[in-house]
């Protein structure tokens, strides 16, 4: 399969004071905090790739990273690389101006932000939200271009979408809005959706209705999905590959289904451990993660779990260690003999 | 509809709600005609003593109008709140008082539902001083070691904590007046997945130890049935199915409960 978009080693920060006026030492100053930590990660061509972890670790800032989203002027790519091929053509995006970049977000790559209500403008009826991206990115006329957007919201499953198109965001219930956001990040065909938590939002119900259109159009499309959740039962029912962050790393990697069926990471077995199920006897303790994820200035030399590990050991806080292979990634330098235990 | 938990006839009810109908009135001002919008519609159920009774259902299937309503928030439009066998459904003022320290509740949001201007001392301390209770200092102290929070935090403000940090103290604040009810309105969505399993589990060594009656309010099932003893499904203000935890879970009866099931994510 053909590499659709590559990060590497990937570091981000935000400013914490006001120095941001200041020049670039005092970004290495404390008013500087880094949110993600060296992440490389790559997803595939029509892929389905997952990023999962806790508010925090640093999911979003490197989702935000890729289209250089990120909050203005507090968030900075510090180093790193993204290569997107676009059609054939390698380019880095974190070396592209503004205007660039214009050009592709939403066309080449689009996204799905969390909560539909802020991502639509209040005071643009929907047809002509939807229809907005064809008319910068394509030379359509504006009748075209409502036409097409009124096939897509009847695509993505709003009822009378021809009524629709006239309303405005208020006026349409959650799962519409959320329909309506998908009809816009797809009407440019994009090679690559960006999801942040797209159906956090939403109820139960309407959640899984979401994400099998989102499937069902992927296929229609064969644009590859960066999903990105802290829910890993959403990104085990949809995604193939997930990505597991934790203070800011990727600490595990690899295939959902072995993810899931064997984690390697202590952090995402007692992530697994801590849900409730249904073998649990009702009313009994839950297994727990002490303590909580460490913010920068906590952040340690060694394994940044290595705090709340039941499996940690003296070698575990002096270094880390990154096993990597073609498929996975372990960041545990005890995975192996922790292999066979079942610790609470 | 009417469904009652019929095993619990003959042990304690510390809560009744007899055909509860709560309508908000229409939008438009009190000039416009408009049909009043019923978010709950005959709901009746009891909750035993030191048990918990689980409410699931999604967004706007009036799981907060009725917690709301029986803490008295919001006046019914018909029905009955009987609480430890007291009628409390018109009582006003300081006839309520009393009632009023007996039914508390946890938030979803520690940080919307705590003040932002007030140290910890003062967000506990505020329910002591308006119901009139002595040893003040100590009881706060006995609190906050009751939920894990170190007294060296009493100087603190909610923004200094983590997001556990602060529904531990929201659960603490809902305690210190030694409440017989607590009704909890989704404790755990708005936290952090390695978080929620110490906050449900602090919940129930709290009901274990204190003799707690519980309200668990969530949209997620598998949770609910893992903290209550009898579940209640809410559908469109309508409670279409009730009974004990297991038997709702795994053997459901209404067709709604069963789409519910249906909807949870593979483990």
């Amino acid at each position: 399969m053909a590499r659709l978009l590559e990060i590497e080693n990937l570091i981000v920060g935000f400013e914490t004071s006001k120095s941001y006026t200041k020049s670039s030492e005092a970004q290495n100053a404390a008013g500087f905090m880094r949110a993600v930590d060296g992440v490389s990660l790559h997803i595939n061509q029509g892929e389905t790739v997952g990023l999962v972890g806790e508010s925090g670790c640093g999911k979003s800032a490197t989702a935000f990273s890729i289209l250089q989203l990120l909050p203005f002027p507090t968030g900075k790519i510090v180093s790193g690389n993204i290569i997107f091929n676009d059609a054939g053509k390698n380019i880095e995006l974190t070396k592209m101006g503004e205007k660039e970049l214009c050009e592709i977000r939403g066309k080449s790559i689009s996204m799905i932000f969390q909560e539909p209500m802020s991502a639509l403008n209040p005071v643009m009826r929907i047809g002509d939200q939807v229809a907005e991206g064809l008319l910068i990115h394509e030379k359509i006329s504006k009748k075209e271009a409502l036409k097409e957007a009124e096939r897509l919201l009847n695509r993505v499953g709003i009822e009378n979408a021809a009524a629709r198109m006239k309303s405005y965001p208020h006026q349409l219930s959650g799962g519409q809005r959320q329909r309506a956001v998908i009809a816009m990040s797809l009407i440019c065909k994009p090679q690559l959706i960006i999801a942040d938590e797209p159906t956090t939002a939403l109820d139960v119900t309407l959640q899984n209705q979401i994400l099998e259109l989102l499937k069902e159009l992927q296929r229609e499309t064969g644009a590859a999905i960066l999903f990105i959740t802290h829910d890993l039962g959403l990104v085990k029912k949809f995604c193939e590959r997930t990505y597991v962050m934790y203070a800011g790393q990727i600490v595990e990697h690899g295939n959902s289904r072995d993810i899931f069926s064997q984690p390697q990471y202590p952090y995402t077995r007692a992530l697994l451990n801590s849900r409730p199920n249904d073998a649990l006897k009702p009313k009994t303790l839950m297994t727990t993660i002490e303590g909580r994820l460490p913010t920068f200035w906590e952040w340690q030399s060694g394994c940044r779990f290595a705090a709340r590990c039941v499996y940690a050991k003296a070698e575990c806080k002096a270094q880390q260690i990154l096993e990597e292979t073609q498929t996975t990634t372990v960041r545990c330098c005890r995975y192996k003999e922790i292999k066979g235990e079942t610790k609470p | 509809m009417n469904l009652e938990n019929k095993e619990s006839k003959n042990k304690k009810n510390i809560l009744e709600i007899k055909n509860l109908t709560v309508e908000y009135s229409p939008a438009g001002g009190i000039f416009s005609k408009g049909k009043a919008l019923r978010a709950l519609n005959d709901v009746s159920f009891c909750v035993e003593a030191g048990q918990t009774l689980g409410i699931v259902g999604e967004s706007g299937c009036g799981k907060s109008t009725l917690a709301k309503t029986i803490i008295r928030l919001l006046q019914p439009t018909s029905g009955k709140i009987i609480f430890d066998g007291h009628d409390i459904t018109r009582l006003k003022g300081r006839a309520l008082k009393p009632f009023r320290r007996q039914i508390q509740m946890v938030f979803q949001d520690p940080a919307d539902s705590l003040n932002p201007k007030h140290t910890l001392e003062e967000i506990l301390r505020e329910p002591l001083e308006i119901h009139r209770i002595k040893n003040r200092a100590e009881r706060i102290e006995k609190l906050l070691h009751l939920v894990g929070i170190p007294d060296t935090y009493l100087r603190r403000y909610p923004h200094e904590l983590s997001g556990g940090q602060r529904q531990r103290i929201g659960i603490a604040r809902a305690l210190a007046l030694e409440p017989k009810l607590v009704i909890c309105d989704e404790p755990v969505s708005a936290l952090d997945l390695s978080i929620q399993s110490q906050i449900i589990n602090l919940l129930l060594r709290l009901q274990r130890e204190l003799g707690l009656t519980m309200i668990f309010i969530s949209h997620d099932l598998r949770l609910v049935r893992h903290v209550s003893d009898n579940i209640a499904v809410l559908y469109k203000g309508d409670l279409v199915e009730l009974g004990a935890a297991e038997e709702v879970y795994h053997r459901p009866q209404h067709a709604y409960t069963k789409k519910l099931l249906a909807n949870l994510l593979p483990l």
